[in-house]
């Protein structure tokens, strides 16, 4: 998932690239501090991410995030169930 | 009226924005020029008056109704964004469209209800704020409201 988005932001997928000095694309994390095995949060700490995901009134929304977890839904949703079986 | 399901996102997203522009009191009732419109389905190019309501939709998966059935149970996401000039016009605007898109589910029998454009199970997922930079930036609230359809039915 964290690859995902940062295809996303580099331009690899449907969304534009949002790539200039490449802090956005190196604050993409994991969260170290899961409370169990079925919890992960892919997240960036800059003040400015969320104004790229979701806009603002003078930048369009770019849904690096958003997007990128549609696409990957399905594959995790399955290994949620493989790591439960 | 049933939404038809070859056009089901755009018109579910079309019936959301017509309710929400019939329905919502525009704070600048009369004084927009013409053509420029209160709730809209994407975020202008063109400068614009604020407040101004904004409404997409994706969809969130499906269930196939049955092994041989070409029907679906699908998960509607729909995002309505209010853009407003403070804290007070954007908390009580999306107080106003949460409550209309609440209030508007029954009964099926009667026109532009949502049950009656066979949109089901209305809930909320959550509402955001995310205003933009600085103290006079344009204050934003984000909310993402859910339905279900059967496509096809």
């Amino acid at each position: 998932m964290v690859a995902e988005v940062m295809d996303s932001i580099a331009g690899r997928k449907s969304e534009p690239t949002s790539v200039d000095t490449g802090r956005f694309l190196n604050s993409i994390g994991l969260n170290s501090d899961m409370t169990n095995e079925f919890t992960a949060i892919v997240k960036s700490d800059l003040n400015y991410a969320a104004f790229l995901e979701k806009g603002t009134s003078r930048m369009s929304a770019r849904h690096h995030f958003e997007n990128s977890l549609d696409r990957k839904k399905r594959k995790i949703l399955r290994d949620i169930k493989e790591a439960v079986k | 009226m049933a939404i038809n399901s070859s056009n089901l996102l755009s018109e579910v997203i079309l019936f959301i924005r017509n309710t929400l522009r019939t329905n919502i009191t525009d704070p600048l009732s009369g004084k927009r020029a013409t053509g420029e419109s209160f709730v809209m389905t994407s975020y202008p190019r063109r400068d614009i008056k604020y407040p101004v309501i904004t409404v997409r939709g994706k969809i969130n998966g499906d269930t196939k109704l049955g092994q041989q059935s070409e029907k679906a149970l699908v998960q509607l996401a729909i995002e309505v964004r209010v853009w407003a000039r403070n804290e007070k016009e954007k908390n009580d605007l999306f107080g106003s469209i949460y409550d209309h898109l609440r209030t508007n589910q029954y009964p099926c029998s009667t026109a532009n209800t949502s049950t009656n454009e066979t949109l089901f199970d209305f809930g909320i997922d959550f509402a955001n704020d995310l205003d933009d930079p600085g103290d006079e930036g344009i204050k934003s609230k984000i909310s993402q409201f859910r339905y279900i359809i059967i496509a096809g039915g």
